[in-house]
Parts: C-alpha cells; sequence; structure tokens
C-alpha cells in the first residue's frame, strides 16, 4: 500500500522528528507505529479517529546488519532536534522533548528477554516485546512533502491491537485496552479481509493469541468472517 | 429528561494521556535528583585593592541562595549537566500544564 500526502497530516515537530528519522535511512528496517499511523489511516480512509497521543513509537528491525545513511545515530538526531535522552533504571530509553516521548520498540523471541537491547547500525537502544514482528509484514508506504516512511500495514495493525489488548499490563492496561480495541473497531471499516487471512497463515497465530483475538473481537462486536475464520482455524 | 450522551473512548484517551505525561514527570523528577542543583555564576571578590572574578554555582538552599566556589575547570565540567537541568525542568513544566489542560477538559471523579 502506498499512501501520498502533499501535506503532512502530522504537527509540525513531529513531521520534523520524521524527515530527521528518514535522513538516517531509519525507515528501511523501522515502522512508525503507536497511535500516529491512526492519524494518517483517519486521513487517508476518512475515518473517524483523529486522536494521537504524544508517545511516538518506532519498531525497529533486530537483526538488520545494513550500513547507516548518514553520519549520524539516531540518539544524535534526537539530541540535535532537542530530544533529551532519559534511562530509567531497567535500561529502557526514552528521548522527551517539551511533552513529546519517543521510544524503539523491537520484536521479542520468546518468554524471556533483557529490558533493552542496542540495535546497530542506528546506536538505539529499543525495549523488546512480543507480536511486533508482525507489524513488519507488507507495511504501508507514506510520501509526505519530500519525505518517505512506512506504517504497519492496517490489516497487520489491527492484528496486533487485537492480539495486545488483552495482553497489557502496568497499572494503565484498562484504558490502553480500551484504546486499542476502539482503534480496532475504526480499522474494521478499511482492512482487506483477503489480507487479513493472509497475514494470519503466515504468522501462525498460536492458540493463545487465538484466544486473545477472540477475546477482542468479542469485546468490539466485530463480525468481520476473516476474523471467525482465523479465530476457527487451526494453527 | 434527555440524556446527553458522549463519546468514553475521547475521555479515556485523554485518561490515558494523562497518565502517560504523569509517568514522563515521574521520569523527570528521577533523573533531575541525579543533576547537580543551580546555575553558572561568577562572583566578585575584593582584597587588596584588587578585584578577583570567580565562576561560581548558585543554588538554592530552603530560604537562602548559596554560593559554591568552582574552579574555571570545575565550572566547564558542570555546564553540561546544569543545562541538561535546566532543559529537563523545562519538560517538567510542559508535562504538568499538559495535565492541568486534560483535567480541565476531563470530567471530575
Amino acid at each position: 500500500m502506498n499512501i501520498v500526502f502533499a501535506k503532512s497530516p502530522f504537527l509540525q515537530p513531529v513531521t520534523d522528528l520524521l524527515r530527521e528519522m528518514e535522513k538516517t535511512g531509519f525507515f528501511s528496517h523501522g515502522l512508525l507505529i503507536g497511535s500516529w499511523p491512526m492519524l494518517v489511516y483517519s486521513e487517508y480512509f476518512t475515518l473517524s479517529y483523529g486522536l494521537a497521543t504524544n508517545d511516538i513509537d518506532f519498531a525497529v528491525d533486530n537483526v538488520v546488519k545494513v550500513p547507516a545513511t548518514g553520519d549520524e545515530t539516531i540518539p544524535q538526531v534526537l539530541q540535535r532536534l532537542g530530544y533529551s535522552s532519559v534511562m530509567d533504571y531497567t535500561g529502557i530509553e526514552t528521548f522527551l522533548q517539551g511533552t513529546f516521548e519517543v521510544e524503539f520498540i523491537t520484536h521479542r523471541r520468546g518468554g524471556s528477554a533483557p529490558p533493552a537491547v542496542v540495535i546497530p547500525p542506528w546506536k538505539v537502544s529499543a525495549q523488546p516485546l512480543p507480536f511486533i514482528d508482525l507489524l513488519f509484514i507488507r507495511p504501508a508506504t507514506v510520501s509526505i512533502e519530500d519525505f518517505t516512511l512506512r506504517i504497519p500495514s492496517p490489516e497487520a495493525l489491527m492484528l496486533h491491537k487485537l492480539i495486545i489488548a488483552q495482553r497489557r499490563t502496568g497499572r494503565d492496561k484498562k484504558l490502553k485496552k480500551e484504546k486499542d480495541l476502539q482503534q480496532c473497531s475504526v480499522l474494521a471499516e478499511v482492512v482487506r479481509a483477503e489480507e487479513l487471512m493472509q497475514l494470519a497463515r503466515e504468522y501462525r497465530l498460536s492458540k493463545d493469541a487465538r484466544k486473545s483475538l477472540a477475546a477482542s473481537c468479542a469485546a468490539i462486536g466485530t463480525t468481520l468472517p476473516a476474523l471467525n475464520d482465523i479465530i476457527t482455524s487451526r494453527p | 429528561m434527555r440524556k446527553k450522551s458522549r463519546d468514553e473512548s475521547v475521555y479515556n484517551m485523554l485518561r490515558a494521556e494523562r497518565d502517560r505525561c504523569a509517568l514522563v514527570i515521574e521520569k523527570i523528577a528521577r533523573e533531575l535528583e541525579k543533576l547537580p542543583k543551580g546555575s553558572l555564576g561568577q562572583r566578585k571578590v575584593k582584597s587588596h585593592g584588587k578585584e578577583y572574578i570567580y565562576p561560581c554555582l548558585r543554588y538554592r538552599d530552603g530560604s537562602t541562595v548559596k554560593f559554591e566556589h568552582l574552579s574555571p575547570e570545575q565550572a566547564e565540567e558542570l555546564k553540561p549537566a546544569l543545562e541538561r537541568r535546566k532543559k529537563l525542568q523545562a519538560d517538567l513544566r510542559a508535562n504538568k500544564k499538559r495535565i492541568a489542560t486534560l483535567d480541565a477538559i476531563l470530567p471530575k471523579g
């Protein structure tokens, strides 16, 4: 899927950040995730969902052995843009600028992993979380003004959110779950059934993941036959 | 009586954003604890008819303002940490302001 915008749908500081990130070559192996892709899809498909929080999450592929474009690492780029790096006690790095908070996430294989891993070639510390690799299957390309970025496809984003909504942890899990499900209800209007099925086939969802999917579908009351087929099919 | 309907999802999104800002404030507060307080300045000292200028660190301790003499090297070393503190304090204010704005929008209780 290719999306072209003549004018950026993002706030100016976010547009500036994305433009600079593209210069490092990040989007060849990285994606803009979180609630910002929803802003892209609401604009592109004219959906009634235009809310985005000020946390800007990026997913990064952890198996990259590619040379970075440009001389700067991502922490250097962020520092140049006025972001301060703050490391919490578990080693997770966050970049702060005013009310904006930038974090990097990578795929976690298996049950346990260190709280953060450094991703070459951008020398950025990322938090490993499960199901992130799902977002990298056939992502959408978004061209804005003079730069291009990548976001998960609506189908991958929906499938991901349907699964993780049931697995949220932490003190804000209830609100995050509701937000995930709200986004899924909106995406249900535009997802392609065939692509959903194809994704589920390729990703080989586990029994637990299917259970989460079923619980989320029931919660939002979606009647998409493709989702029903995924839930009831054998892993 | 007709009841006003309201989209709770929008409010929940705003609540999530308020909680996120509160977490950012906690992160910044933890970081600020590690950084030196105050600002760099200069003090003039007159002695034996001559005037000497020393770099110093000015900081508030309760109700008093304290001055700590520094060597030029110490002052140079402190500069980045003090600048970082200033920047983080501005971020802290921005997040507090956003929470106040969200609290004003969100229904009480």
